[in-house]
């Protein structure tokens, strides 16, 4: 059986954040495959390469050198539209109202997680996936 | 006495209605008229009956010199009488307009009682005066609004002022904060930490690892701190210009970077800077963060090479200092975003750095009254100029 969270992609700049990300999402045992992007421009390039497999949930940092979080959103958007997968979730530090309603723009952001990422965040992520394949 | 609804013209057009005068002119001027005629009929009259009243006069012909002199003489009469009377009426206006004008003047201009006109105002300027009343009535107004538009505006000002004082004091607190409530626990924090790693081998080789990570992000904070620090400095320092020797304060950046240039074999070129008219310290953040960039995005390809110097155009007192080094450079499209406070074009494991180089850069000369300018594209090298004044001898 497919574990609950596929394929997950998370971008973000900061090396070290990443690593903790790829061990709890590794030892909760949700995910098959954890992509790892640092820049969202060169996450964004390989998504349009379409990669097999497609990632199922991207996390997804706002603030990130060169193309920023809301960039990626915007420019993924432009290429493919908003379908239902993946499901993006946006990890903050800290999430003004501005990046809200920026973010709810987008049909395809499905949530908002602050950092930093716990366990009991997977298990939200693994809600939300549900309800979106439902609909 | 009761005060005039002011949003209502000085002068109520009723209440001054013209009629009387004008009816009083019609009878002047209908009266000259008559008299006009009247001797001319007597004048006509003399000379075809004059004979037969048993006047003894001349029977000189219709046409004769003698008859037209005489109606001649008798206009000229009539004239004069008229030339006369206009001459009186004008010196009445006059004084009248006098009168008015010093009634009216600037001095008065909040008494509404001074903008109706008086009956001799009436009498002499029956077309005129009521728009020019009007016109006063609007100006006064116009004026008055315009007043109380500045006082508001004085008061608002002052609002303004007093709250600008209190948020510069509030940063000025904050700043305190950042510099010692946000460092006392990382202190704190860094010290544990030195304990628990230097239990050495006993961790394991990951838990090692994540010690190390953490102290990277320890000392990674108290960077940042740093970087808020430096930047509300900036914001509040008093700016005080006095003559900088530009030589020795970027000798003295260097020095502070000496290590690192020679690590790099940087070639740094200096040409004679000589002396600028500049705060000190605000400069000094601009070179040292202007050369800390030229260190950063360096470009592997090449081996880096930094000059700096000043140009000034001849006849001038300007002194742009130039500092160029031919690193990766930045794309057009990014020129804003670097200037913008903890924005990077790279991540932090790949350029460490506070987020903050070219925004302090910006930022002093802001605070100098100088102009700034950044001219660069990638693979080509960065160049930042500062234009400055050279200090009068």
């Amino acid at each position: 059986m497919k574990p609950p969270l596929g394929t997950v992609m998370v971008i973000d700049d900061e090396e070290l954040d990443q690593r903790q990300y790829r061990r709890i999402l590794s030892r909760s045992g949700l995910t098959r495959d954890i992509i790892q992007f640092t820049y969202a421009d060169e996450a964004l390039e390989w998504l349009l390469s379409s990669p097999d497999p497609a990632p199922d949930l991207i996390l997804l940092d706002i603030n990130i050198p060169r193309m920023n979080g809301f960039e990626f959103l915007a420019a993924l958007k432009n290429a493919v539209g908003e379908p239902s997968s993946p499901v993006i979730i946006m990890l903050t530090t800290s999430l003004s109202p501005d990046d809200q309603a920026r973010a709810s723009a987008f049909a395809s952001v499905r949530g908002y997680f602050h950092k930093p990422l716990t366990e009991a965040h997977l298990a939200e992520a693994v809600e939300i996936l549900k309800s979106v394949s439902a609909a | 006495m009761p005060r005039r609804d002011p949003s209502k013209p000085a002068w109520d057009g009723k209440r001054l209605t013209l009629q009387p005068t004008r009816v009083g002119y019609r009878i002047v001027l209908t009266m000259l008229a008559f008299v006009c005629a009247f001797t001319f009929l007597i004048t006509l009259h003399d000379h075809f009956f004059g004979a037969q009243n048993g006047i003894a006069v001349q029977d000189h012909g219709f046409f004769s010199a003698a008859t037209l002199s005489s109606a001649i003489v008798t206009m000229l009469e009539v004239l004069i009488a008229g030339m006369a009377a206009l001459f009186v009426l004008q010196q009445v206006a006059f004084r009248a307009m006098d009168k008015m004008a010093k009634r009216v003047s600037v001095a008065h201009w909040s008494d509404p009682e001074d903008l109706v006109p008086t009956g001799e105002e009436r009498l002499v300027f029956p077309g005129v005066v009521k728009s020019i009343f009007e016109t006063l009535d609007r100006m006064r107004q116009e004026a008055r609004d315009a007043y109380k538009q500045m006082e508001r505006q004085t008061i608002y000002t002052a609002q303004l002022n007093s709250s600008l004082q209190q948020a510069i004091e509030e940063r000025s607190e904050l700043t305190h904060a950042l510099s010692h409530d946000l460092v006392t626990p990382l202190n704190s924090m860094d010290m544990l930490l030195s304990e628990v790693s230097s239990q050495g081998d006993a961790l394991g080789p990951e838990t090692a690892q994540d010690l190390a990570d953490m102290q990277s992000s320890l000392d990674r904070l108290r960077t940042q701190i740093d970087a808020v620090k430096d930047y509300a400095f900036i914001l509040d320092k008093a700016v005080q210009f006095e003559p900088v020797d530009l030589d020795a304060l970027v000798e003295n950046a260097l020095a502070g970077m000496a290590l690192q240039i020679a690590d790099l074999g940087a070639e740094i070129i200096k040409g004679p800077l000589g002396t600028v008219s500049a705060d000190r310290a605000l400069l000094s953040f601009f070179v040292t963060e202007a050369l800390a960039n030229c260190l950063a995005f360096r470009d592997a390809k090449r081996p880096l090479q930094i000059t700096i110097q000043t140009q000034s155009p001849p006849g001038t007192r300007e002194a742009r200092l130039v500092i160029r080094d031919n690193g990766i450079g930045i794309a057009p499209e990014y020129h804003d975003r670097v200037m913008r406070l903890f924005q990077r074009l790279h991540t932090y494991a790949e350029v460490p750095g506070r987020g903050l180089g070219l925004p302090i850069c910006k930022k002093v000369a802001e605070r100098l009254g100088a102009d700034f300018q950044l001219h660069s594209a990638p693979d080509e090298g960065t160049t930042l100029t500062l234009k400055l004044k050279r200090s009068l001898p």
